[in-house]
């Protein structure tokens, strides 16, 4: 008897001793894991996605708009009806829903392991409101862009669009350049959950709040954007070109009121990756001719009493020689005769008078050989050679050989508006939350770069050149118009062509106190290549609209 | 003596139970009024969503050149002279 007692004994303390080490293992070596295990099935940790700030034209139209869509889950085994019954009744609320997904149900009805589907197709609120009683379908929440205006400012604008980490970002324009303030802070509540996974607030609980995305109320005049747009393709149709840009800025402020970039197979529609106003660099053409010689008054090299006597033939350089557009020849030219008449010879004199030096400095100061800093994303920086012949310097005298952005072009012509002082070219006016707050946009300081002498004498030639030239017969009488015509040749492998140009007209108006300063380049147009019957028109018709808008 | 310590302890052990019963469900209704009030301004903020939506739309030139085959959409520059 007593020796089934010790066996029983010796039994009880193996069986012990066992459970023991068991719960040793358990509880102190296997511990920490499994109290991780234990937390994340009572506690949870919930995202809370703010919503992307919107944008909004000078008038405070909404040019983007979130629109909340949800997309939708089946789970099979949840199902009270069939599931053929069931896709009946979700395709009479949303139309061609079975014909969009036709293939993933079939797929879905074969496969008796797929227990479960989520779809990309979109539902509204009033549509998941109606599907929402059926067994077996759940909803995920969702916020895509929405643009009342359709396809209008879309290059200034930008997109979004999932990244590696699969959050939505912005590329290109606004979007993309204000991305941090648009996308707002990701909030996060950590606490346990109830039964139904709701997350429950105790004093344990960690809650970081969502910040939605900040609201951009950007410097586009929308009925000016529109008007941009169109007249822009109807100009690249009517010259057969391949693609055109204008950009038309508030002369004092540098807010930019129009943008457009088009090309002759989007027509209307504007490209979304990129923007060729601030990306494409090219040669600038005849239209950098009046910042040269305001570059000359302002050095007093030159002053406006000016005669070019070296014009009565064309200049040697080298191996190379000089000629006019029209291979034409102006003897004893005066200095607004040599804007009017676009007057190669007598600008390369000019700029060998004024030397190197002053070139480089005043080419500097306009902020030419460096990105302007416009607030969009994919600005491209021009390219600024280090080694400048004498035949260089010539040609950039009529913008030939210096690559630019048409943006550095038009903030480099908006000094002559802006009496002399450089502004920066910006969209963004101001930023506010949801509970109205406003943070104004802050320009970089101002630098006067010319004096105003330079900038009334170059005016009135800009005045005389506009009224007394080719263009004054297609320039509406009430428009008082500063402003000059270009056209570039496009080098290609290094040689320049007459088979590809670019044709540009540039000015502001009026010429005394200016509302706006407006670019328009026209690539490679086929019915003419000039710019002053090409660009000019275009830019008349233009001013002539939104003039009364200003 | 061990009578009033047990009847202490019982009592104690009673209030406890009452006190976290009281607790947690504080906790539970304050959770669900917030809830509530959550899912309440979801569906309002998606109220002023559709609506801004639809202004957008019924203003925008999109839907004005679309809707009049008429409309130009050209500015008026025509101006009256009062002073007559």
């Amino acid at each position: 008897m007593v020796q089934r007692h010790k066996i029983l004994l010796i039994i009880f303390i193996f069986c012990f001793s066992i459970i023991t080490i068991r719960f040793f293992y358990w509880q102190i070596i296997k511990s920490p894991e499994l109290k991780e295990k234990a937390l994340s099935q009572i506690y949870k940790l919930e995202k809370k996605i703010p919503s992307r700030g919107k944008i909004f034209s000078s008038d405070n139209f909404p040019l983007v708009l979130n629109q909340t869509n949800y997309k939708i889950s089946i789970y099979k085994p949840n199902l009270q009806d069939s599931l053929d019954n069931v896709l009946q009744k979700i395709d009479k609320i949303h139309s061609k829903f079975i014909e969009e997904n036709k293939i993933i149900f079939d797929n879905f009805k074969n496969n008796d392991n797929q227990k479960w589907i989520d779809l990309n197709t979109l539902f509204s609120d009033s549509e998941k409101n109606q599907i929402n009683n059926i067994a077996g379908i759940s909803f995920q929440k969702t916020e895509k862009r929405y643009f009342p205006e359709d396809q209008l400012a879309k290059d200034v604008i930008g997109f979004i669009a999932k990244n590696s980490q699969g959050s939505n970002i912005g590329y290109g324009g606004l979007e993309a350049y204000y991305n941090k303030q648009l996308q707002g802070k990701t909030g996060f509540i950590w606490g346990p959950q109830d039964a139904t996974g709701k997350t429950i607030l105790t004093k344990k609980s960690w809650n970081s709040s969502a910040s939605d995305g900040q609201n951009i109320h950007s410097s586009i005049n929308r009925s000016i954007q529109y008007q941009t747009e169109k007249i822009l393709a109807e100009g690249i149709q009517k010259y057969t070109a391949d693609s055109g840009s204008i950009t038309i800025m508030d002369s004092k402020t540098g807010n930019i009121i129009a943008m457009s970039s088009l090309t002759a197979t989007s027509s209307a529609t504007a490209s979304a990756s990129k923007n060729s106003a601030i990306a494409d660099l090219f040669e600038p053409g005849s239209i950098f001719k009046p910042i040269i010689v305001t570059m000359a008054l302002d050095t007093k090299t030159i002053d406006t009493d000016y005669i070019c006597h070296e014009c009565s033939q064309n200049r040697n350089i080298g191996q190379y020689t000089i000629t006019n557009w029209d291979n034409s020849l102006h003897p004893d030219s005066s200095l607004r005769d040599i804007i009017k008449n676009s007057d190669n010879i007598g600008m390369s004199h000019i700029i060998t008078q004024m030397g190197l030096k002053n070139f480089l400095d005043y080419y500097q100061k306009l902020g030419l050989n460096q990105k302007t800093g416009i607030d969009l994303q994919g600005e491209s920086k021009p390219n600024m050679k280090s080694n400048w012949p004498e035949i260089d310097l010539a040609t950039a005298s009529f913008g030939q050989g210096i690559v630019v952005t048409q943006i550095n072009m038009l903030q480099a012509f908006n000094t002559i508006a802006n009496n002399g002082v450089l502004v920066r070219p910006h969209l963004l006016d101001y930023f506010s939350d949801d509970l109205g707050k406003k943070t104004y946009f802050k320009n970089k300081p101002e630098t006067k770069v010319f004096n105003s002498q330079s900038i009334s004498d170059i005016k009135s030639i800009l005045k005389y050149a506009v009224e007394n030239g080719v263009v004054n017969s297609i320039k509406p009488k009430d428009l008082e118009v500063c402003a000059k015509s270009g056209t570039a040749q496009v080098a290609i492998k290094g040689d320049y062509t007459n088979s590809s140009t670019i044709a540009s007209y540039i000015g502001f108006s009026p010429c005394d106190n200016p509302k706006f300063t407006m670019i328009v380049t026209i690539n490679n147009p086929k019915s003419s290549p000039w710019g002053s019957s090409t660009a000019a028109p275009i830019w008349f018709e233009l001013a002539s609209k939104i003039t009364h808008l200003l | 003596m061990p009578k009033f310590f047990s009847i202490i302890i019982v009592l104690i052990l009673i209030i406890q139970i009452i006190f976290s019963f009281f607790y947690s469900s504080n906790i539970i209704t304050q959770n669900n009024q917030l809830n509530e009030n959550q899912q309440k301004y979801d569906n309002l903020k998606l109220e002023v969503e559709i609506i801004e939506q639809q202004m957008a739309d019924l203003n925008s030139i999109k839907n004005i050149k679309d809707s009049s085959s008429s409309a130009n959409l050209q500015f008026i520059k025509k101006t009256i002279n009062l002073n007559n």
